[in-house]
Formats: structure tokens, C-alpha cells, sequence
């Protein structure tokens, strides 16, 4: 399972330092949470990590290799961003033919077939991905991202905007994938998201608050009480 | 499929479902033909003129420079496109995937210049209804200028779409890009005409790279070749390219900006 390393990276945007002098090391496999409030750094980190961008700083690495490194990293680590990145004028199957064509997929087929399966989008395999719903949406962005059978998948505020009931069933999906073997990153900034035995790392201002498991941190009252801004809007239960 | 050919495909059947944009495409261009070139037929009277090989009707006259600003406008919402899918997150697919960012550009401008073409082909087809006659070799022959003039003129829109954070923005920019290209250029009128009247506008027209895109395709159309365009129009599309490669390495501030 591959690890991912964060050395002494700095990075800002314009004059805003998000990240100065940053380490951090995620031990591969298994569920992780990157908890933190708004602003705390996290999506600046799942960009890093995704190669999106690069630090001004410092070396992001998974499994030893450069994050930058699209050709080596782009089918061992599949994304889920926290925007839509699915095309909403093509077909759920065309969204899949399009990821296949892009990533290098071939014989992708029977994979998809298991996939859309399994994600309970299998009859809606021919509509547009405009006219599904939001739990749909997020849903078949997962299985884009499984579709090169990834050894981590990395998800950032995927539960976005989506009801409870549904944000605790992709929560229970994730989790599963997890106990399959698929390391599972999982950007968030909601605590009823984790469970007792996931790692956590938390996240503040751009530092690592702390980084243990959920139950080890005295679950969502220790966690709370690391925080030390807004914590009360910004980190939910 | 490749990942270019992924790109080009989404490309086509993006505009196969977006018929408004095609019908808009078209409807441009004829209202040109049709009404502008009816109404100046008489004001602009033509000599014989290379490509020319005998007086033309003036509506003859600007049939490249529309199939011109079809490219120009196609050209220009492509990379309004790409402004979008970066401001909507969905760029980010495309950020992740196994291919260089030079590669995904090349695709995109390749995908869009196709769309272009397409466009084109379609309009000097209604306009034959109209007696605009072109031999049929010079269909054939002019779409790699066209697809060529296509390619520096998304190498453009990409190199501005690098400066750009915002859609709103994007739009005003078009703007100050779209209509001096067009006008400024030998689309409506000939340079020896511009030369007459005024010197400097013809200095500027002849700099101008879209007059060379345009010429391009004017000769092609009658099967002939001026080296000086195709240098030009070639020359300026490496040179945007690179520029728009440039801006979109992660390392570079402004895309820092963009995806913030």
C-alpha cells in the first residue's frame, strides 16, 4: 500500500501563506479523515497531493514517487474532487467511455458494468448526467474514480451538498471499499462522517493539530476540543 | 480510445447536443453574406485581385474572412469553455489524468479546430445556394488552412484564457480581441483599398496574424499558396502555443489564482 508524504512544503497563494514548513506523513491503507475547518488548508493539500498544483517548497510524494508525476500517479490514485467533474450533457455511460479514453482504459467494460452496479446506477446507465440527482452525481464520480481499480482513493468534501441520509450511506460505501484493501483519504469537515477506528489527522490554520485514531483522540469530543476557532459553524455532527 | 482521441470525441458530441451553438454559428456569418454584402456591393467595387482572376461580386470577396470569423468565434468560446470548465472544478479531470499538459492543450485545440472546420464546410454549403460557387477541389484544399488558421487562433484564446480567473471577465476581454482582429484585418475589405485610405490601418492590418489566417484560406480556396501566410499563421501558432503551455504549468502563479 502506498504512503503519502508531505516534506517541508510551503505553499501560498498571491502574498497568503497556507502552508509554511509543512510535514506529514499518511500511512497507506486503511480509512484516514483529513479533518479540518473551512480555510484550514485541505483542499490547498488534496490539490498538491492530485498534482494540480505544485508546492513552492518542499517534495509531495505517493509511494516514494513525485506527485507531479501525472504518467506515474494518475491510475494508482483516483479523485473524487469537491466540484463536478462529470460532463452533464453526456450520458452516464458516455461519462465512463470519456474517463476510460482519457486515463488509457481498455477493456473497461465488464468493470464498469460491476461498478455501476454495485453504486445502484446500473438503470441509469443510458440517461444524461445532468438529470441525476446529487447523490447520483457523487455516486458515479466514485466509480469514474475506481475505474483503474486505484490502490488510494482520495476524496475531497465528496458528501458535499447532499442530504444526511445519503452523505451516511456513501460514508458506509467509502468505508467498505476501505475494508476491501482500497487506501481511503477523506477530506472533510464533517464529523459524523468517522468512525472509531479511522485515522484522523486534523488540521488547523494550515497546521497539523494532531494525528492519531478517532477513538484514540477521544472521538467527536476530543477531536472538538483541539479546535480552537470556529468550531462550533465550521466542524459539524 | 486515446486520451486525445477521448477529447476530441467528447468534443464533437458536445456539439452535436448543442445545436443553438451550431445554428448561431451559421447564422452569423450568413447575416454577413447575406445583408452586410448586399449592402456594400455597391459601395466597395473591386479591382481584380489575386487570388482573383477576373471582377467578383463583394459578397465573393468576404466569403473567406466569414469562414474567418467562424474559426475566430469558435476559436474564442472553446477557450471561453475551458474558462468554465475551470471555474465549474471540471478542468480538474483532465489536470489528473496521464497526460502532459502540453498534450491536453494540443488535444483540446485540436478537438475545437475539428469543430471549426465542421462549421465552416457547413457554411460555404448553404452559401453555394447563395452563388457562392468555389471549385471543388478548393473545399479540399482549403481545409488545412482553415483547421491550420483554426489552431493559431485557439493557441490565442488559450494564451488569454491563462490570464483570465473569471468568466465574467472573459467576456469583456472577447471583446477588445474579437472585433479588432475581425476588423482590422483583410476579412471585409483589401489591403490596397485600406492602403489608399489609410496607410496606418494598413501597417497594422498587415501585422495583424488573423489577415494572414484569412489570406490563408482565400488562396487555398482557389487552390494557390502564399508562403507569407502560411509562415505567419504557422509562426504565431507556435509562439501562442507555447506562451498558453507556459501559463498553465502548476508552478505558475496565475493558475495558483484559479484554482485557489
Amino acid at each position: 500500500m502506498r504512503e503519502i508524504h508531505l516534506e517541508d512544503v510551503d505553499f501560498s497563494y498571491d502574498k497568503k501563506t497556507v502552508l509554511k514548513n509543512f510535514n506529514l506523513h499518511i500511512k497507506g491503507g486503511g480509512f484516514t479523515a483529513l479533518l479540518g475547518a473551512n480555510g484550514a488548508g485541505k483542499s490547498t493539500i488534496f490539490n498538491l497531493i492530485s498534482g494540480i498544483l505544485a508546492p513552492d517548497k518542499g517534495r509531495v510524494s505517493v509511494g516514494g514517487v513525485d506527485a507531479s508525476n501525472r504518467l506515474e500517479q494518475a491510475l494508482k490514485i483516483g479523485f473524487v474532487f469537491q466540484e463536478n467533474t462529470l460532463d452533464l450533457e453526456l450520458s452516464v455511460q458516455q461519462n465512463i467511455q470519456y474517463f476510460a479514453g482519457l486515463f488509457g482504459l481498455k477493456n473497461y467494460k465488464a468493470k464498469s458494468e460491476k461498478l455501476l452496479t454495485e453504486f445502484d446506477l446500473w438503470e441509469q446507465r443510458t440517461e444524461k448526467a445532468g438529470n441525476l440527482n446529487g447523490g447520483h452525481k457523487r455516486r458515479l464520480e466514485i466509480v469514474r474514480a475506481l475505474m483503474p481499480s486505484p490502490e488510494i482513493l482520495i476524496l475531497d468534501e465528496a458528501t458535499n451538498g447532499l442530504d444526511p441520509v445519503i452523505r451516511q450511506q456513501m460514508s458506509k460505501q467509502i468505508h467498505l471499499l476501505a475494508d476491501q484493501g482500497v487506501g481511503v483519504l477523506w477530506v472533510t469537515h464533517l464529523l459524523d462522517e468517522i468512525e472509531e477506528q479511522d485515522s484522523v489527522i486534523l488540521l488547523e490554520k494550515g497546521e497539523l493539530r494532531d494525528q492519531d485514531s478517532f477513538f484514540a483522540l477521544g472521538g467527536v469530543d476530543g477531536v472538538r476540543s483541539r479546535f480552537t476557532v470556529e468550531k462550533e459553524e465550521t466542524l459539524r455532527l | 480510445m486515446s486520451a486525445m482521441g477521448a477529447i476530441i470525441w467528447r468534443e464533437l458530441l458536445r456539439f452535436v447536443h448543442q445545436r443553438e451553438r451550431f445554428i448561431a454559428a451559421l447564422v452569423r456569418p450568413l447575416v454577413w453574406l447575406l445583408i452586410f454584402g448586399a449592402g456594400f456591393r455597391a459601395a466597395l467595387g473591386l479591382a481584380i485581385y489575386p487570388p482573383y482572376e477576373t471582377y467578383i461580386r463583394y459578397e465573393t470577396y468576404i466569403v473567406p474572412g466569414l469562414c474567418g470569423i467562424i474559426v475566430l468565434f469558435n476559436s474564442m468560446q472553446s477557450a471561453l469553455s475551458i474558462v468554465y470548465d475551470r471555474e465549474m472544478g471540471s478542468m480538474k479531470l483532465l489536470l489528473v489524468a496521464p497526460i502532459s499538459r502540453q498534450w491536453m492543450l494540443l488535444s483540446k485545440l485540436i478537438a475545437s479546430s475539428s469543430v471549426g472546420l465542421i462549421q465552416v464546410w457547413a457554411f460555404l454549403f448553404i452559401a453555394y445556394f447563395f452563388g457562392i460557387k468555389i471549385e471543388p477541389l478548393g473545399y479540399l484544399l482549403a481545409a488545412p488552412a482553415i483547421f491550420l488558421s483554426a489552431m493559431m487562433l485557439g493557441s490565442l484564446g488559450l494564451l488569454i484564457s491563462t490570464f483570465i480567473s473569471k468568466l465574467q471577465n472573459f467576456a469583456g476581454v472577447m471583446n477588445f480581441v474579437i472585433f479588432p482582429l475581425f476588423f482590422a484585418s483583410t476579412a471585409l475589405y483589401p489591403l490596397w483599398r485600406i492602403q489608399e485610405n489609410a496607410p496606418w490601418l494598413a501597417k497594422v492590418v498587415s501585422l495583424n496574424p488573423f489577415t494572414h489566417g484569412v489570406e490563408l484560406i482565400r488562396f487555398t480556396l482557389y487552390g494557390k499558396l502564399e508562403w507569407v501566410n502560411l509562415f505567419v499563421v504557422f509562426t504565431c501558432f507556435v509562439f501562442f502555443f507555447s506562451l498558453a503551455v507556459w501559463g498553465y504549468q502548476s508552478k505558475r502563479k496565475r493558475l495558483k489564482r484559479k484554482f485557489r
